[in-house]
């Protein structure tokens, strides 16, 4: 059962990732490319829409990052032990960068109407998205290389 | 100097597909749910032209990451290789004279890695074969869901892909130490 649940809420971890990544660079990229062919009005009017559905996807994210992020913390705590120093700082890095990003969405998509400059704050946002990718990503190296040391080291106290 | 290099080498690589598939999964979600929600009320002109302008860009996207992911899939699976061709189960039975403990499809890992390969590079062709072609599919939206479908399977598959390899290093690990403690 534990190895289900590992699995689903990894995955869960995962895809949270790949919405809310994929659809800042949306936001960032693609959005304004499509909106130019309209006029003034009707783009800021449509912008505004664009922003209120991504609100919903945006926060719903938070919401599941926050439970998959914390249930996966606890059931690798012995691996992450296993690596310290590496793998501590790798978390920390990753958990602290996590939650900036997550307080500089909920400050740009908060009110009505965006801020001035949101869009470099989004753009901003996306880089410091990709920096928490690869720390959870070298996360996952030094976890399994730490779990790999511990096995030489009791494989060799048995020799 | 060699192992840091490969090591940083596969670093690299998985962190290029991790993020090639957050593009083409977000983007394909976004296509699909936020687009048509946001233009809903537009004029039909309108929403095709921010349909066509978007697609053009996202056109890009899709194919370089899709590249990226066949390139980087493919360096992650030589890598765990051996994993999942058995060649450690192997033998650690051939060394201990015992069968190997790995009996159910359900804990090889080499058989989800095959799993995860097809069905992502199913993915991959829809989602290319959707942005190529001056004109998009008749029912675009409806082929972008069922993509999004086929993406999340994927997801799954590479997660419990990289479980059950776990599973099998450890299984591999305890056959080791039972050796060693019996050759005492």
């Amino acid at each position: 059962m534990m190895v289900e649940l590992g699995i689903f809420f990894r995955w869960l971890h995962v895809v949270t990732a790949c919405i809310a990544l994929g659809g800042v660079f949306f936001m960032v990229a693609v959005v304004p490319i499509g909106l130019r062919s309209l006029d003034g009005v009707v783009r800021d009017e449509v912008g505004l829409r664009f922003r209120r559905v991504f609100k919903i996807v945006i926060h719903t994210c938070i919401l599941l990052f926050l439970i998959s992020g914390i249930y996966n913390a606890i059931a690798n705590w012995e691996a992450y032990r296993a690596g310290v120093p590496v793998t501590h700082a790798l978390l920390g890095a990753h958990v602290g960068l996590a939650l900036i990003v997550f307080a500089v969405a909920l400050v740009l998509l908060a009110g009505r109407t965006p801020r001035s400059g949101a869009r470099r704050w989004m753009a901003l946002n996306l880089i410091l998205m990709l920096i928490v990718v690869a720390a959870a990503s070298s996360l996952k190296w030094a976890r399994e290389r730490g779990l790999a040391i511990e096995r030489e080291a009791a494989a060799a106290s048995v020799e | 100097m060699t192992h840091l290099l490969v090591n940083l080498a596969y670093l690299l690589s998985r962190y290029l597909h991790i993020v090639c598939a957050t593009l083409l999964v977000g983007g394909t979600l976004f296509y699909e749910m936020v687009v048509p929600e946001a233009i809903a009320e537009l004029r039909d002109e309108h929403r095709l032209a921010i349909f066509a302008r978007a697609r053009w860009f996202f056109r890009r996207i899709v194919w370089i990451s899709s590249a990226v992911i066949v390139v980087t899939g493919l360096i992650e699976t030589a890598r765990h290789w051996p994993t999942y061709t058995h060649v450690e189960a192997a033998a650690m039975a051939a060394a201990t004279t015992q069968p190997t403990v790995r009996e159910s499809i359900a804990v090889r890992p080499g058989w989800w890695w095959a799993a995860h390969a097809s069905t992502g590079l199913i993915a991959v062709l829809i989602a290319v074969s959707l942005t190529t072609g001056p004109r998009p599919p008749e029912h675009p939206v409806r082929w972008m869901r069922l993509n999004l479908g086929i993406l999340l399977i994927v997801i799954f598959l590479a997660t419990a892909t990289r479980q059950v390899r776990l599973i099998a290093a450890d299984q591999a690990d305890s056959a080791t130490r039972a050796v060693l403690r019996g050759g005492k």
